[in-house]
């Protein structure tokens, strides 16, 4: 009785352990690519960012992440506000890509996949052009990012909110 | 369907006969709603043609620019006002630094550029423990914190003209004075006119100093009324990973006032109002020196980002004074981006510029409740 107790103990434990641990990140089929944002040091409300992709047209593709669940100041994203305007992107598929703000000082993840049917980053001739603003503060629109065929990635900074971008690209290229 | 819009005659005769209840007139209301929709409708489709016609400008700029060289962000960056201090910023530092009115002086900081800034203040004249201004005392809520009667109000609106400078106004609901034995009396309010600028910044001379000077204009009926000339200046400085922030500075009012607290008090130990210019003298109002000169002491202690409590203090030290100590207030605010709400205790009720520095009603007592609202757009 205390074997089989002991034996349904390790039994559990193990499978909970095995549970517990991160799974290994699933690259998708065509690849993915990893953003890593670093966030000034600051004060006051944390600054709303907005990530989107943009075509070797500048036409926009889509929006790739968003840092601010306060819906009602969205619109104080004036730059990409007008540029996804005209895009009529879906609210569920927004609101899938929209995570709380960064706090000063911090970091915030996502990845999205390198191809899709809206875009394929493995050819090139795109754009990756990130918004950050602040009420009362500082509003920063010119930070973007080209992504051209062979693109591996790096580290990316500006002189906005968000000063330093680290991009990591794994998976099929071609 | 159009022919049952407002306007035609169908529409006449099925009104005529809604009255007279022969149709139901639900059937008008639809008409009414369809128009309405109809009129959205037109004006959404309006709207989202100058949008895109908005776009494609905006595209046939940035390619312009793209094509003289230039870089592509369209109206470029507009840097943050603290831009270059990160380091030793904390969550809390920019709201402690922020507010450009105190609940008794004003505070080092100006009115950002281009903006406007609103503050509503209610302080209730009445003792939280007094019964309707019968002197009895009660409890607390009896009238609601004192606030049931004899609030003074001020509004003040601020603008600034420039990242350094901002102008202010405030009105401030004043009282009536009696000017002859035959009865003439004339109610007045207090008009504080003032401007401000930021001299020194904490970051770069090591504290925020700002010097203001102004006017109050105790405006009668025919507006008519008395000047007083005043003048100032706030030094502030932060501690402790700017927890704490300490103002200190000097006041001073060519013709300061004050107004009684109380309606009445059981003890009769409070402060009487001051006599006013034109004023008829009597056994209840005070007289003295027209100016008064002032030390003013505050004490910010940020709680969290938004959170934060204080304490106020005027103490004159030249001139008229009510003889009862300082002017005092504490009391709890929360600082938004946007907004601040605060919650505090005076030993005054007085608002004005002039009045303000003149000293408390009672100097063992701090309970006339206040609120303010303030909001920054």
């Amino acid at each position: 009785m205390r074997l089989t107790g002991a034996l349904l103990a390790m039994t559990l434990a193990l499978g909970a352990t095995l549970h517990a641990q991160a799974p290994e990140p699933k690259v998708a089929d065509g690849g993915s690519m990893t953003f890593h944002l670093e966030l000034r040091n600051g004060s006051g409300d944390d600054p709303m960012i907005v990530l989107w992709l943009e075509d070797a047209d500048r036409e926009f593709v889509q929006t790739l992440q968003r840092f601010s669940k306060a819906k009602k100041y969205y619109k104080d994203l004036t730059t990409w506000t007008l540029r996804s305007s005209g895009a009529k992107e879906d609210h569920k598929a927004l609101d899938a890509v929209t995570s709380p703000t960064i706090k000063w000082n911090g970091t915030g993840d996502f990845s999205i996949p390198l191809r899709t049917d809206a875009y394929d980053l493995t050819k090139g001739g795109y754009r990756i052009r990130i918004e950050s603003r602040r009420d009362k503060g500082g509003h920063y629109r010119t930070f973007q990012i080209p992504v051209e065929a062979g693109f591996t990635g790096g580290e990316f900074e500006d002189d906005g909110y968000v000063k330093k971008i680290t991009i990591k690209v794994e998976g099929n290229q071609q | 369907m159009t022919a049952y819009l407002p306007g035609t005659s169908l529409y006449r005769v099925l009104a005529l006969a809604a009255l007279l209840g022969l149709v139901p007139s639900v059937w008008l209301e639809a008409d009414e709603r369809d128009e309405e929709l109809a009129k959205l409708r037109q004006e959404l489709q309006q709207t989202q043609q100058k949008l895109e016609k908005a776009r494609d400008r905006v595209q046939e700029l940035e390619e312009q620019v793209a094509a003289m060289g230039g870089t592509p962000g369209e109206t470029g960056d507009v840097p943050d006002p603290m831009a270059g201090q990160e380091e030793g910023l904390q969550p809390w530092t920019y709201n402690m630094r922020r507010s450009p009115m105190h609940v008794l002086f004003p505070g080092a900081a100006t009115i950002p550029k281009h903006d406007f800034y609103g503050r509503f203040t209610h302080v209730s004249r009445e003792s939280m423990n007094n019964k309707m201004g019968s002197g009895q005392q009660t409890e607390p809520f009896h009238n609601l914190l004192g606030l049931e009667d004899n609030v003074r109000i001020g509004m003040l609106l601020g603008y600034g003209l420039t990242d350094r400078w901002d102008v202010w106004v405030q009105r401030t609901n004043g009282r009536t004075m009696l000017k002859d034995w035959s009865g003439d009396s004339a109610s007045f309010d207090y008009w504080d006119v003032m401007t401000k600028y930021h001299l020194l910044d904490e970051y770069e001379q090591g504290v925020d100093l700002s010097v203001y000077g102004g006017i109050t204009y105790m405006m009668e009926d025919n507006e008519a009324g008395n000047t007083s000339v005043n003048a100032g200046l706030t030094v502030e400085r932060s501690f402790l990973s700017d927890r704490v922030r300490l103002s200190t500075g000097v006041l001073y009012a060519s013709l300061s006032a004050y107004e009684e607290t109380t309606v009445s008090d059981p003890d009769n130990d409070v402060a009487m109002t001051k006599q006013m210019p034109g004023e008829l003298p009597s056994p209840y109002l005070s007289s003295g020196d027209d100016y008064t000169l002032s030390i003013p002491v505050g004490l910010s202690l940020a709680l969290t980002n938004h959170w934060q409590l204080f304490t106020e203090g005027i103490f004159p030290v030249a001139g008229y004074d009510t003889g009862k100590g300082p002017t005092l207030a504490f009391g709890g605010r929360y600082v938004t981006n946007t907004h601040e709400f605060a919650l505090f205790f005076m030993n005054s009720a007085n608002n004005s510029f002039n009045s303000l520095l003149t000293g408390g009603y009672r100097r063992d007592r701090i309970d006339q409740f206040g609120f303010s609202i303030s909001i920054y757009y």
